[in-house]
């Protein structure tokens, strides 16, 4: 028997019309009104929600103030300037320390470029006064051939960790158009 | 000390950060802040929002930012209760306008897609005053679909044709207007508002999916109507390959076979320009089913053998080859499509009208055989759907995806119950229910990792840790303060044996404590780390059966849903096997009765 080319891409094609269209169609009545029983589930779900968060918020707390203290707690941001650049792998090592090292799918790394945010790699303890961190990252652009070779840099410098939290920020940027993409710091603390 | 001096030697080598910048906690620079928008930008909601609730914020009403994005995270998850008085507060200082219209319009797009009808219409009403202008075309699709979907068609039509941008509206827009206006009872400017999205030049797959739909309502409606001759070049403009094209093909067979009806007049509502023919392709149903394919033997394609025909009149005898021949190409399609079964009833039906009764007994037994598997499918499809394993299915692809109710169902399961159920699994109901669901599942999961956090938290406090020099400590509680004196400096170091300077000589004999009077407002118990663990511990069991009874819930919603479209289906397929057994032994009476001479 003649089978319809893959039923299942058609049906959803139904699905991205029906979701544009209005309830119903051509009908004498009025639609169906809504579900008292289902839009009761849907609140109790949205409350738990909230309480699921709290919950979250709250032992998130805890586990980051018992595994890195603030006195010695690091964070390492990484964030990307370079329209187009796709960050795929990115390792950070602090003094004599072995690289962490990791890898952004594609989707991961268009997520830097939409609202230049940040994106936490890793905590450490470090205990206060100076330290060495060194990085070292490999990208490419979008629209980059498979056979182009990949964007790549290393980064070192140092930095006096002091007593509260320290939040290190890595840019991948450059500094005027033509420059090779490199990594900046900046260093961050909170006001208490 | 070898360290230190290896570091200062390395920092000539190498590049220095410059002091510390200090951030405000929810402030823009916060980085926390901005890891919440990394988050948000990937879909992960969830983490986001957990994120921004962990950032310690004073009262500070600068942090709009952190306000706007908690907001649109909290919708993105699913929770507009949440997001709404935040918008509302928003909405008092805002001074981007076209970013607030754009955050009311999405928060009513929530509350229509949820059900919640009223208050989507309530706060589309209010925003209508002050609506920023590149907005215009959103709000009036937006509130005539709610409109609509309370049943007010008038107010949507009215909505839909308030201002002069028909030409700027986009084609689904223009087709609920096209339902709207014939739901009104405006009949005439209804079907020409649905004729011009018919034949409209289409760019995308979807919009090819929306004329053809647009086709299917207005052939079908034609037909409805008696109005069989206006119906059959409608359908015969939906593409022979489509989700709609079974529907048009049995539409189109019937449409020979009902009264014709009289040439409809045009009533033109909107000032759109006629378009020239866009069908330049042979893919619809029309190119298929023409002349040159009907003038060579339809009987024979479809495996028939000869027959006399009855003494019926050219043009119905006419009419019957032509449904037959929309009727032979559906038969050969997705046997679980309705309009394929229903194919099934329709040729032996023309088939015995046209005298050929042996072969419509023969058309009614295949019919029969094939409507009996099909309930057999249904049968089998409503056990997978009442163990839940058509949710489960469902579910379980982007099993951790934190994308809330912005999660789309992209691929369907390949399970037996999803095609008789695409229909309600466009929905809105189900979908909005479907994603309730799975949030559901993934916070039990969330907590589900927990427990086993909170275990190795609770191992750790037990084990000894290492003492942190107290120079340290009082470094960090002194790291932002300016004393007011200049000497001596002070310091700090731990005392084990505390007295007065100069007064310890042994351990002092023990005596009755005095009397401590506790500052009010003083917590009742101790909360230290080890008691933070334990609550944690209950609210997460707490929680997790909580969540388990609203998976339940929300589970047993989707399977009412979908055992209802089924069970309706069920009953369809029911009926037609009625009509086949009954004119199976109608044709059956009369062959005993030697009533049956078609063949040759």
């Amino acid at each position: 028997m003649l089978m319809l080319a893959n039923p299942r891409r058609k049906a959803v094609r139904v699905l991205v019309v029906a979701a544009a269209c209005a309830v119903g169609t051509l009908q004498a009545a009025a639609p169906p009104a809504p579900d008292a029983n289902a839009l009761q589930i849907d609140q109790n779900i949205q409350s738990l929600k909230d309480e699921v968060l709290q919950f979250n918020r709250d032992a998130v707390t805890l586990e980051q103030d018992t595994l890195y203290p603030p006195y010695s707690r690091t964070s390492v941001y990484l964030g990307v300037r370079i329209g187009g650049l796709l960050v795929k792998d990115f390792s950070i090592a602090f003094d004599d320390g072995t690289p962490q090292t990791f890898n952004f799918t594609d989707d991961e790394g268009r997520a830097f470029l939409l609202h230049n945010g940040l994106r936490r790699m890793l905590r450490a303890n470090l205990a206060p006064g100076p330290h060495r961190i060194r990085a070292d990252f490999s990208a490419q652009y979008a629209d980059a051939k498979p056979s182009d070779a990949p964007v790549t840099n290393h980064f070192e410098a140092i930095f006096d960790k002091g007593y509260s939290q320290t939040d290190l920020e890595l840019t991948l940027g450059r500094s005027t158009r033509v420059a090779k993409p490199g990594l900046t710091l900046k260093q961050w603390s909170t006001t208490r | 000390m070898k360290r230190t001096l290896a570091l200062a030697a390395a920092l000539f080598a190498s590049a220095a950060a410059s002091a510390a910048d200090r951030y405000l906690p929810g402030g823009n620079d916060d980085p926390n802040l901005r890891a919440a928008q990394y988050q948000n930008d990937e879909n992960r909601y969830f983490s986001a929002l957990t994120e921004l609730l962990a950032v310690p914020r004073s009262n500070d009403k600068a942090a709009d930012r952190y306000q706007w994005l908690l907001a649109e995270n909290y919708l993105s998850f699913g929770m507009g209760q949440r997001a709404e008085p935040i918008y509302r507060e928003l909405a008092i200082s805002a001074t981007d306008h076209l970013l607030l219209g754009q955050a009311r319009l999405r928060l009513a797009r929530f509350d229509y897609e949820r059900g919640y009808y009223e208050q989507a219409r309530s706060a589309l009403l209010k925003m209508q005053e002050h609506l920023p202008k590149p907005l215009v075309d959103e709000w009036q699709d937006l509130s005539a679909r709610v409109l609509m979907a309370q049943g007010r068609y008038n107010e949507a039509v009215a909505v839909l044709t308030s201002t002069d941008n028909a030409s700027q509206q986009s084609p689904y827009t223009r087709y609920n207007l096209g339902v709207a206006l014939i739901n009104d009872g405006r009949v005439p400017q209804g079907r020409d508002v649905l004729d011009r999205i018919g034949r409209m030049r289409v760019e995308t797959l979807d919009d090819l999916a929306l004329r053809d739909k647009a086709n299917l309502t207005l052939g079908w409606h034609f037909l409805h109507n008696q109005l069989g001759g206006s119906a059959k070049p409608i359908f015969g403009r939906v593409r022979s390959q489509g989700p709609y094209s079974n529907r048009a093909l049995l539409g189109l067979g019937w449409a020979e076979l009902s009264p014709q009806g009289t040439k409809q007049a045009r009533a033109t509502l909107a000032d759109e320009e006629l378009q020239g023919s866009p069908f330049t392709t042979f893919s619809t149903l029309g190119v298929l089913l023409r002349p040159g394919f009907l003038d060579r033997d339809i009987f024979k394609r479809a495996g028939m053998r000869d027959f006399k025909l009855d003494k019926l009149a050219k043009g119905e005898q006419d009419a019957l080859k032509r449904a037959l021949a929309a009727w032979v190409e559906l038969i050969n399609r997705d046997p679980m499509d309705p309009a394929v079964q229903e194919g099934w009833l329709a040729i032996p039906y023309s088939l015995d009208k046209l005298g050929a009764h042996a072969q419509a007994l023969q058309f009614y037994e295949k019919a029969v055989d094939n409507l009996e598997n099909n309930r057999k499918r249904a049968d089998a499809a409503m056990t997978s759907i009442r163990e839940g394993r058509m949710v489960e299915t469902i579910v379980r692809r982007d099993i951790d995806a934190e994308s809330g109710w912005e999660w789309k169902l992209k691929d369907l399961p390949d399970a037996p119950e999803t095609y008789y159920l695409q229909n309600l699994l466009a929905e809105h109901r189900f979908q909005e229910a479907l994603k309730n669901y799975r949030d559901v599942r993934m916070m039990q999961r969330n907590l589900d990792s927990w427990k086993a956090r909170l275990d190795t938290m609770e191992t750790a406090y037990k084990q000894p840790r290492p003492d942190v020099a107290p120079e340290i400590l009082f470094r960090r509680a002194t790291e932002d303060w300016t004393p007011s004196w200049t000497e001596p400096a002070m310091t700090l170091r731990a005392d084990t044996a505390l007295a007065a300077p100069g007064s310890y000589d042994a351990k002092a004999a023990p005596a009755s404590p005095p009397a401590i009077e506790l500052a009010t407002g003083m917590p009742k118990r101790f909360d230290g780390d080890w008691e933070k663990i334990q609550s944690l511990k209950a609210r997460q069991a707490s929680l997790h059966a909580l969540l388990e009874t609203a998976a339940n819930d929300q589970g047993k919603v989707l399977q009412t849903m979908a055992i209802n479209e089924l069970t309706g289906q069920k009953k369809q397929i029911e009926k037609y096997l009625v009509e086949a057994r009954f004119a199976l032994a109608r044709l059956y009476d009369r062959q005993l009765k030697g009533e049956l001479d078609d063949q040759h």
